[in-house]
């Protein structure tokens, strides 16, 4: 999913680049307040796992492999802010070690990877989670959760580029969706096991997000519900509109403004060649949502495949974890 | 001779009903080399891990007993300075080399206590040399050998000079060279060192008195060479059998080597 | 080193992203001129003596995914041309990009981006990233090898099972080295 360097025109670049800034900033800020000294190393090994685990492949036919991308996981196992920044510093640290994903475009993949594939997927964990989820239930929100980051990423990338005018939406969106339909049941399987193995072992991981208390407060589902749901308007309309409603798109043409009028807004249709864009999308969204349920159907099964009973009780915390003596 | 470090009455437990240690009392001279061995699970690292703070977390009920440093207790108010005094040398290299280069790591140390930038790439250089890695400012943690990781993080310590060294199993997972390597620079530093290590030649070798902990409980102490020729005091605490394992000369005692 | 391995890093990095901005701003129609800088690029590539196998092999490798995305511009008016344009621009910012990164070490990047005010949080952890990574994939390599020295059957079920259970286990270890680098980080850090 990281958008090599050319294909989105400067505005799109340097628009999400804004948004992506704000956005991490804002999580480095909210983990200022908690953290103390050192609090960094479960963030900077945590980062190192993630970009160490995406290059294991997952053989899935005649040469193909399916790889991790890791923003569910890290949320379900981090936390909203932590994950965050750690999806960053491995998209940040892809494009300037590896050249994977182009560096104008950084901005771009960071909201892609980062902020969508973080907060859809922490919301959609968190939603199926409830309070006091059991082993299966967990397994089960993380592997959809995965699944979702992973379409809704691909959403993003598809808007990203159609508003840069590298392709028409009407064949990136069945192009990118369908891929990544595919590509996140994989995201999916991946991020289940990986959460069925850590609850074996050392279920209170995941009760209390990680030691080092980057620990999300549970918040009401409302809030994630609402978080989820206007994020989603967001990705799917934001293609669609091509400019700002006309009140807004006259206020910014007398400011100079023009260019942030690029960013996408929540917005009326516009006159575009709606008719068939609509109806197609329309069917698009509908199937989308069989496909959705189904998907969550499989998860389920699947989580109560992986999930075992729960082992003995744990032994005490392990600060002086693997030293002799 | 006044006391580095004196340990009193220093129980811990991590959670109720699991003590780890109990009840220990010892003292350390300065300029002492003392040895702490025992079998695994013993409370060896755990008991280091009070010498500079890092243990108790916080102030619980299953933690009594006092550890002062030249006469300081340490406790939270004291923490820095505790610190500062005391250098821990972790079992693992690569939990310490936690910095890009080399020098970025040794300089981490002395960059906390506000020194100059000049003083700090002094620092570097001088605890570079006295580990026998001049020059290796600019190398990168991954590709160093296991020997001279080891000697990264002790010249990491040197660089901000504490008065006590604390060294958890330094020996291990090192090659015959390095161990050599690692073994020669401790012998040659001055300061008071105190090493946890189930390396009895290195024991032998290095640390004239030591003390012998199995499940958390002082068992032993007293000079190294006598303790580990007690065939019966070794094998009962899981330790093996020395006197039969060592090269003779190791443990013959300073009078005796003399000859007739 | 050559004089480029010396260069600054945040003047190769500003330099990067004037170009990728320049070719970004050129008309669709115009894309093909931006193929002058390719000698550009090629000479910056012998001034600092990579070896020009190392280059061209690295860069014909990014290519496929390169036409891939071009080719998705073709389904419109002026379709070859655009498609065409695209994969132009993007060969040459794909050039540029590996250059910047095989004359400049991530700790130098990572300085220039800290003077960038990048938030010190998200340095410390690419800075902590940088670290552990490798020492991280050898960990799960190993991990894997010692599994599968232990796996009787050859279906794809017990892969994929293994492998997400190495990875569990390797985030735990993960974990437990993370508490022991903050360990070692307020040992020495003071408090």
């Amino acid at each position: 999913m990281h958008i090599p360097d050319g294909f989105l025109s400067a505005r799109v670049a340097l628009g999400y680049a804004a948004v992506s800034a704000v956005g991490v900033g804002a999580a480095c800020f909210r983990l200022r307040a908690q953290r103390d000294r050192g609090a960094s190393a479960l963030l900077g090994v945590s980062a190192a796992f993630v970009f160490a685990a995406q290059m294991v492949n997952f053989p899935v036919a005649a040469g193909t492999s399916g790889h991790l991308l890791g923003s569910a996981l890290a949320s379900a196992l981090l936390g909203l802010p932590a994950a965050l920044v750690v999806m960053t510093a491995v998209v940040i640290v892809q494009c300037l070690v590896l050249a994977d994903g182009g560096v104008f475009a950084l901005g771009a993949n960071v909201f892609n990877i980062g902020l969508v594939g973080c907060v859809v997927g922490f919301c959609c964990y968190r939603l199926l989670c409830g309070s006091n989820a059991s082993a299966t239930r967990r397994v089960a929100a993380v592997g959809f959760a995965g699944w979702c980051a992973t379409v809704a990423g691909a959403l993003s990338c598809a808007g990203q580029l159609s508003l840069s005018g590298a392709a028409r939406l009407p064949v990136l969106l069945p192009a990118m969706l369908g891929v990544h339909a595919l590509i996140g049941v994989g995201e999916a399987v991946i991020s289940a096991l990986i959460v069925a193995s850590v609850l074996r072992f050392r279920p209170e991981l995941l009760e209390n997000p990680a030691p080092g208390a980057f620990g999300a407060r549970p918040r009401s589902s409302t809030v994630y519900a609402g978080l989820g749901l206007s994020l989603a308007i967001a990705l799917l309309l934001a293609p669609f509109a091509d400019g700002a409603p006309d009140g807004l798109s006259r206020v910014t043409q007398s400011l100079g403004l023009r260019s942030i009028a690029a960013l996408p807004v929540l917005a009326p249709l516009s006159q575009y060649g709606i008719p068939a864009v609509v109806s197609g999308a329309l069917a698009t969204v509908l199937a989308g949502c069989f496909g959705t349920l189904l998907l969550f159907g499989a998860c389920w099964l699947l989580a109560v495949a992986l999930v075992r009973p729960a082992p003995r009780a744990s032994e005490p915390p392990q600060v002086v974890a693997e030293t002799s003596g | 001779m006044t006391l580095a470090l004196s340990v009193q009455g220093l129980s811990f437990e991590f959670a109720p009903s699991i003590p780890v240690l109990r009840s220990l009392s010892f003292a350390v001279e300065v300029g002492q080399c003392l040895a702490v061995i025992g079998p695994n699970g013993a409370g060896k690292s755990t008991l280091l891990m009070h010498l500079n703070g890092i243990l108790p977390e916080h102030p619980r009920a299953g933690a009594s007993g006092s550890v002062r440093v030249h006469g300081r207790l340490v406790g939270p108010s004291e923490i820095g300075w505790v610190r500062r005094q005391v250098g821990v040398l972790f079992q693992d290299a690569d939990d310490q080399l936690f910095c890009p280069t080399v020098g970025e790591d040794v300089a981490y140390g002395p960059e906390q206590l506000g020194y100059s930038r000049a003083e700090i790439e002094q620092r570097v250089g001088r605890a570079l040399e006295s580990v026998g890695l001049a020059g290796f400012e600019r190398r990168v943690p991954q590709r160093l050998s296991g020997g001279e990781k080891k000697r990264v993080c002790l010249a990491g310590l040197l660089a901000y000079e504490p008065s006590i060294l604390v060294l958890d199993e330094p020996s291990a997972g090192l090659d015959p060279r390095g161990r050599r390597e690692l073994i020669e620079i401790l012998a040659r530093l001055p300061i008071t060192r105190v090493i946890a290590s189930h390396d009895l030649a290195l024991v032998a070798e290095l640390c004239p008195q030591t003390l012998v902990l199995d499940g958390g409980v002082l068992v032993a102490s007293g000079p190294s060479k006598d303790l580990l020729r007690d065939d019966a005091l070794m094998s009962a605490h899981g330790l093996g059998c020395p006197s039969r394992d060592l090269p003779a000369h190791l443990l013959l005692s300073p009078a005796a080597s003399d000859g007739p | 080193m050559s004089c480029i391995h010396r260069a600054p890093a945040g003047l190769k990095l500003g330099l990067s992203l004037t170009f990728m901005l320049g070719l970004a701003v050129l008309p669709a129609r115009d894309s093909l001129w931006a193929l002058v800088a390719l000698p550009v690029l090629l000479s910056l590539a012998m001034l600092a003596r990579l070896s020009p196998r190392a280059v061209l092999g690295r860069w014909a490798l990014g290519m496929p995914l390169l036409l891939g995305a071009a080719s998705l511009a073709l389904f419109q008016t002026h379709g070859g041309w655009l498609a065409l344009g695209l994969f132009a621009k993007s060969a040459l910012c794909l050039l540029s990009l590996q250059l910047l990164v095989s004359t400049t070490p991530i700790t130098e990047l990572l300085r220039a981006l800290r003077r960038m005010h990048l938030p010190q949080l998200l340095c410390e952890t690419i800075a902590l990233l940088a670290r552990y990574s490798s020492l991280l994939s050898d960990e799960a390599r190993r991990m894997r090898r010692a599994r599968a020295g232990r796996t009787l059957t050859a279906s794809r079920l017990q892969a994929w099972w293994a492998l997400g259970n190495s990875l569990g286990l390797l985030f735990i270890r993960t974990v437990s080295r993370a508490e022991r680098v903050q360990v070692a980080m307020r040992s020495r850090g003071g408090v």
